[in-house]
């Protein structure tokens, strides 16, 4: 796509486009079906980000007559209750918790069932039930644990699945008039301004998988010549793949290529990978080998280049996350202290407030649970997120009553 | 098309609206490949069905103008319309009429089987002019599946910054909020919606036929 067409395209997305330059990208439109079509597929998402019936409590009513939704929004929304359920409907309390989940936020949101966790013994999962009924329907918050996809879910897979893995390495075809011809491209990770060979060659001019660069003046290079992609910019091409083919849900071969491309780079620029590897393996129903990907993801912070606290804060929730859901308990306050303490944006702090809350509340501790879901409130500034956690506070406070 | 007469109340009308299938012809064309790719087995009169339940509207009507006539008259005022809720107006009509024209093909079927002869009228064979309300629930169902089945494949972070627009979050308090320019906000929201925008259209157009049209046997 043209560069032009495609910044007008980004324009009309971002509802900044004149209404003139709107009639003229929409005359284009008449010529061009692609064009038509991307046009509409953006008007589409446009009006279901602001519909009201894509908001929680919306999707949550119109699922109990479409059986479909219901089920799609189950298998997204719930972990490992909705695998075992035979009948959605017939626990309809926490499904409707997962349904204003993925409305809400478009955050994973994932129902703490004590007698959904096997490893729990008996006796322990007894007592949970009694003595904390109210635990059964606490939500956890987190960005980017996804539950395993359901069978019945439709799977959108992309229609041209013929694309090739990045490579690390290509080799220069040709030299015309200073100019490297190369193919390697922006599929493995060049971008306009990469340096290869050393400096000897900077990309100008970047496609898909072939490139263009000039060489410096002095520089003695070939055809032939071997060209290597930094492998920082490698390791970003591969990434862009696993979520591409994660997204489509293709779980084993985005596993596959990121556990591959591990041995690629230094700890600190293969942290993102691990973070990765650790969803994609919680996604496929191994807990126990996501946690160990955390684990080393959060031993490399301070490798370079040092991880951010942006990236600390979020890796420390998620895996903070994750231990809750495996009971866990110690761990997870610890992690989501760290976590505070790396003073997050308000929308992530609210998340690991209210996941301590969640904490409090299997510790049997209604006041603390409490306390935390009043300061997750005051963080969060989503209605959504906001009625998610303004019912755990609800629960709370009711269970405190005599 | 002689309902056009009786539905929309007179010859008067009738022949604005094959005016008005004259001015749109390249509209039409763009709309008529558009159904066929959607399942209709007669795209020309799916098309020519949703623009004149579009130029029935009085919104979609001026948008209409605005955006795809022919000729612009120098004083014309911008709609109300901006283009993307045109475009979400335009395929929801379609997709309705395209549904329909499946329908009645179901129904002629069924009918035809289970006929006891009292089948002369065409009348059962037709299915009303759908209610606003069978369209508006249509799209509505449309939306709710965008959402569901396509948000949760996006990253994380396009998920977070299109939710606080989506909230009615500016782009400067996202940017606030997130630590980043508000150049940076417009980049990921307009990504954001672009990654779903494919994820749309490969739920709504495979390649081949339509999933949610499969073409009557």
């Amino acid at each position: 796509m043209e560069p032009d067409l495609d910044r007008r395209i980004d324009r009309y997305a971002n509802r900044e486009l004149h209404p003139a330059a709107a009639r003229a990208l929409a005359h284009e439109a008449l010529d061009d079906s692609n064009l038509f079509d991307e046009l509409t597929a953006v008007a589409l998402v446009q009006a279901a980000l602001e519909s009201p019936a894509t908001t929680d409590r919306a999707l949550a009513q119109a699922a109990l007559d479409d059986e479909t939704l219901f089920d799609t929004l189950v298998a997204h929304g719930a972990v490992e209750a909705a695998a075992r359920a035979p009948r959605k409907r017939r626990d309809l309390t926490w499904a409707i918790a997962g349904l204003a989940a993925i409305a809400a936020g478009l955050l994973t949101f994932v129902i703490l069932r004590p007698s959904s966790h096997p490893a729990q013994p008996p006796a322990q999962q007894a007592r949970s039930v009694v003595a904390k009924p109210v635990i059964t329907s606490a939500i956890l918050l987190t960005s980017d644990l996804q539950p395993a996809p359901s069978h019945d879910v439709l799977v959108f897979r992309g229609t041209n699945g013929a694309t090739r893995a990045p490579k690390s390495e290509g080799e220069i075809v040709s030299i015309e008039d200073g100019v490297a011809s190369i193919n390697l491209g922006s599929i493995d990770g060049l971008e306009k301004g990469t340096q290869l060979q050393g400096g000897r060659i900077v990309v100008t001019t970047v496609f898909r998988d072939h490139a263009r660069g000039t060489i410096s003046a002095d520089a003695a290079v070939r055809a032939g010549d071997p060209v290597r992609v930094p492998s920082s910019a490698h390791l970003g091409a591969i990434l862009q793949q696993v979520e591409a083919l994660r997204a489509v849900g293709n779980l084993k071969a985005a596993h596959d290529i990121a556990q591959a491309a591990l041995a690629g780079g230094t700890p600190g620029e293969t942290r993102p990978l691990l973070e990765r590897l650790a969803a994609i393996e919680y996604q496929t129903g191994a807990p126990n080998a996501a946690r160990e990907r955390y684990e080393v993801a959060v031993d490399n912070f301070a490798q370079p280049p040092a991880a951010s606290s942006t990236e600390q804060a979020s890796t420390l929730a998620s895996y903070g996350a994750l231990c809750l859901l495996s009971g866990d308990l110690d761990r997870t306050t610890d992690l989501l202290g760290k976590a505070l303490a790396q003073s997050p944006a308000a929308a992530l702090k609210a998340e690991i407030l209210n996941n301590l809350g969640a904490v409090a509340e299997v510790r049997a501790d209604p006041g603390n649970a409490a306390s935390y879901y009043k300061q997750a409130l005051a963080e969060t500034t989503s209605k959504s997120e906001r009625a998610v956690i303004d019912a755990n506070l609800a629960r709370v406070n009711s269970s405190k009553l005599p | 098309m002689n309902h056009l007469d009786s539905h929309a109340g007179g010859r008067s009308t009738l022949s604005e609206t094959r005016d008005a299938i004259l001015d749109y012809r390249r509209l039409l064309n763009a709309l008529g490949s558009r159904a066929r790719r959607m399942g209709s087995r007669d795209a020309e009169s799916a098309a020519q069905e949703k623009q004149k339940r579009s130029l029935e509207n009085s919104l979609s009507q001026l948008a209409i103008e605005y955006y795809f006539s022919e000729e612009l008259p120098m004083d014309a005022e911008p709609p109300a319309w901006p283009l993307d809720q045109l475009m979400a107006w335009l395929h929801g009509v379609l997709h309705f009429v395209v549904l329909e024209e499946h329908n009645r093909a179901s129904n002629r079927r069924e009918f035809s089987v289970g006929s006891t002869g009292d089948d002369s009228s065409p009348n059962r064979l037709e299915r009303a002019d759908p209610a606003p309300d069978q369209l508006d629930a249509l799209i509505q169902k449309e939306l709710q599946q965008i959402v569901v089945e396509c948000m949760p494949a996006l990253d994380s972070d396009y998920r977070r910054v299109l939710r606080m627009r989506a909230e009615g979050l500016k782009y400067g308090d996202i940017a606030l909020r997130l630590g980043v320019s508000e150049n940076t906000v417009a980049t990921w929201v307009s990504r954001g919606i672009r990654m779903l925008a494919q994820c749309v259209r490969r739920r709504t157009q495979p390649p081949g036929k339509s999933k949610r049209m499969p073409e009557a046997e």
